[in-house]
């Protein structure tokens, strides 16, 4: 396998709330690998922002890593200074976020917005930082010549979502982090909006990782996924094993639930259930009370995050037992 | 975007008529006419009978008794259009030839004191909504909520009694001394600026107080957008996020007010005028009002009023200047 860009060991993330502590991401390990497009995959409050805002360090004021280690290429994250990850941030790991509509400054026109981020952290004139943001621009198929003069409010949704894509490359990151980037627009801009995020995962080859809670949204362009359940990785592989060849009853119904990648429309049926509270979530497995294959053991277990083979992991007990039908 | 300026304007238009209108008839309706006072005095100092000294007065001020109300209305209004605001009661010189010596000292004092009180105040409402939590923040709430509390004349008052009569540092009263030759000179400039500290004073104390907590209430939600995190996390220096994305934004809510304080500058100043005898329109108006000089009234009231509706104007059209989302009218 690749080498790990990420690695993420014993990761446990807790926010301080009224009724005590939620654990939010609860003793996760993920190795993210370099060069490669990586899905996190999960029902909505299943803790993937937090684990997103863990590695960048931008959690909210009551959120913590309680416990873990985060390394990027090795280096240990958590043990950076503020200034260091401060610089780091943008120049090795750029952000897309989930609000992206509202990330650019209202009163200035986006080309003064590009050029400064590059000014601001690399010594080189005004008229080079606006070359290199035109290109940019163009790579994610817009037309420079229309946009670096406008304001944000003057360009679609989708527009400025790829402005804000384009700016996360100005610094050359070496991995850009995409939080439900496609939220908020409509399904023909985010079919192009991946289209675009595709095809620039295979010109630069920068790795990426894209967080989402639609599994339709990456099959097309990722190429290994996690899939997330209630605050723990249950299932990781390449995106062929996890679809074609899972054994965790979650992700089988996961994707079951999803009619445009495997089976027909009639074949749909969405998992039975809720996803359960993170304050007090079920013991043992957690996806226990909504598994179809739940035995005793199940109750009382937690099972662990292990290798099957051929780069595949998963987190059930009895998972020799399932496969994809 | 020309439609709603001819809808601004047209606005503009009908206060300006309304208040015109209800400048006529309210001071018709003052208790205690006016003219009646001044035909009693004329009657004692010149010896003649009331009917004839009230007659006199009335056609001093153009208004010949016998006219119905709606004559004498449009009579004023004529008189108004063509900018004639008629003769004070008090000084026995047209109302204009007053604004036109008085506005220049209120504007002056004004513009220096709100320019000063809004470029400190929003600096420092800024700063406070930037670094949260220092010991500058409850001080700059304890200083707003005192100075708003005081009301202007005493602070004023207290400025007078320590600067000007105790420790003498700067002149009691007066706009200049008369050693000085007015006009574009530097001595007179210095000396006009010398009077203008103690009335500029009394103005700004307040009015920073004022601005600061506006700036910081503005700045505090601006802080919140996703765009300053997002500037943030793009690694842009700490300044240029403060000035050019907190800042900047911040202020255009703030802006619309100054536009207005600005327009209301020429009839604010009364108290203040007043207690440092400053020849500004303020003072007239106390004056006019204490002597119920009312064609005198009457024309800085019609200016006061004119001044708020032209800034309000003022304020929409620098607003879409300073806003790029209002200028596409969108
Ligand atoms: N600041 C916070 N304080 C308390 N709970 C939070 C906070 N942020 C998120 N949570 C909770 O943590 C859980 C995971 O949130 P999040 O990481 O945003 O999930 P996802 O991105 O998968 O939708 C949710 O249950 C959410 O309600
Ligand atoms: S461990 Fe048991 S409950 Fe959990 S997913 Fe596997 S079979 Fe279902
Ligand atoms: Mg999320």
């Amino acid at each position: 396998m690749a080498i790990p860009i990420i690695t993420i060991k014993d990761l446990v993330v807790e926010y301080k709330v009224r009724e005590g502590a939620i654990r939010v991401v609860d003793d996760v390990s993920l190795e993210v690998p370099k060069g490669r497009f990586t899905a996190l995959i999960g029902e909505s409050g299943c803790g993937k922002t937090t684990i997103v805002e863990a590695i960048l360090n931008t959690l909210p004021p009551n959120g913590y890593i309680r416990k873990g280690e985060i390394l990027f290429n090795g280096k240990n994250l958590l043990s950076l200074k503020e200034e260091e990850q401060r610089r780091f941030r943008w120049k090795k790991i750029a952000t897309v976020f989930q609000a992206a509509q509202n990330s650019l400054n209202p009163i200035k026109v986006i080309g003064e917005q590009m050029v400064e981020t590059i000014l601001d952290h690399e010594s080189v004139s005004k008229k080079e930082a606006l070359k290199k943001s035109s290109n940019l621009l163009e790579l994610v198929g817009l037309e420079p010549s229309r946009v670096v003069n406008s304001y944000p409010h003057e360009i679609s949704g989708g527009m400025k979502q790829k402005v804000i894509i384009a700016t996360s490359l100005l610094l050359d990151p070496e991995m850009l982090i995409l939080d439900e980037p496609t939220t908020a627009l409509d399904l023909i801009t985010q079919f192009y909006l991946l289209e675009t995020l595709g095809k620039l995962h295979k010109k630069l080859g920068i790795t990426m990782m894209m967080v989402t809670h639609d599994v339709s949204n990456v099959a097309r362009h990722a190429d290994r996924v996690a899939i997330m359940y209630a605050g723990k990785i249950v299932e990781v592989g390449d995106i062929d094993e996890i679809f074609y060849n899972s054994h965790h009853p979650y992700t089988i119904g996961l994707l079951n639930s999803i009619p445009s990648i495997i089976g027909d429309l009639s074949k749909k049926k969405p998992i039975p259930g809720l996803p359960p509270s993170l304050l007090d979530p079920p013991s043992g497995c957690r996806f226990h009370p909504r598994c179809s294959y739940t035995e005793e053991v199940c109750k009382n277990i937690v099972p662990e995050l292990k290798s099957i083979g051929n780069e595949h992991l998963t987190a059930c007990l009895r998972w020799s037992d399932i496969t994809t039908e | 975007m020309m439609t709603s300026i001819t809808k601004r304007l047209l606005v503009s238009f009908v206060t300006i008529f309304l208040a015109l209108s209800i400048t006529f008839f309210l001071t018709r309706k003052m208790p205690g006419d006016i003219f009646y006072t001044m035909a009693l005095d004329k009657m004692r100092t010149e010896g003649i009978p009331f009917d004839v000294a009230y007659e006199r007065v009335m056609a001093i001020y153009g208004m010949a008794s016998g006219e119905p109300l709606y004559k004498q209305y449009f009579a004023y209004l004529g008189n108004t259009i063509r900018g004639r605001l008629g003769t004070s009661i008090y000084y026995h010189i047209s109302v204009n030839k007053i604004i036109a010596k008085a506005i220049p000292w209120t504007v002056f004092v004004c513009s220096i004191s709100i320019f000063l009180g809004f470029i400190i105040g929003s600096a420092l409402g800024t700063v406070i909504a930037w670094k949260r939590k220092t010991i500058l923040d409850p001080l700059a709430s304890a200083y707003a909520s005192i100075t708003d509390a005081t009301p202007s004349y005493i602070i004023a008052t207290i400025l007078l009694v320590i600067f000007a009569v105790n420790l003498k540092w700067f002149p009691i009263k007066g706009a200049y001394s008369v050693d000085v030759t007015p006009g574009f000179n530097l001595p007179f400039i210095w000396n006009a600026l010398y009077h203008a500290t103690l009335p500029i004073l009394a103005y700004t104390i307040p009015g920073i107080g004022g601005w600061i907590l506006t700036m910081k209430a503005s700045a505090i939600s601006v802080l919140g957008e996703d765009y300053v995190s997002a500037a943030k996390a793009r690694g842009l220096k700490e300044r240029r996020i403060a000035i050019s994305y907190v800042g900047r934004n911040a202020i255009l809510a703030p802006f619309t007010s100054l536009a207005i304080v600005f327009g209301s500058m020429l009839g604010g100043a009364t108290l203040i005028e007043s207690v440092f005898a400053y020849p500004g329109m303020g003072f007239f108006f106390g004056k006019a009002i204490g002597l119920r000089d009312y064609p005198l009234m009457q024309g800085l009231f019609l200016l006061t009023i004119g001044g708020v509706i032209l800034a309000t104007l003022l304020a929409d059209f620098l607003y879409a200047a300073i806003d790029p989302r209002v200028r596409k009218g969108g």
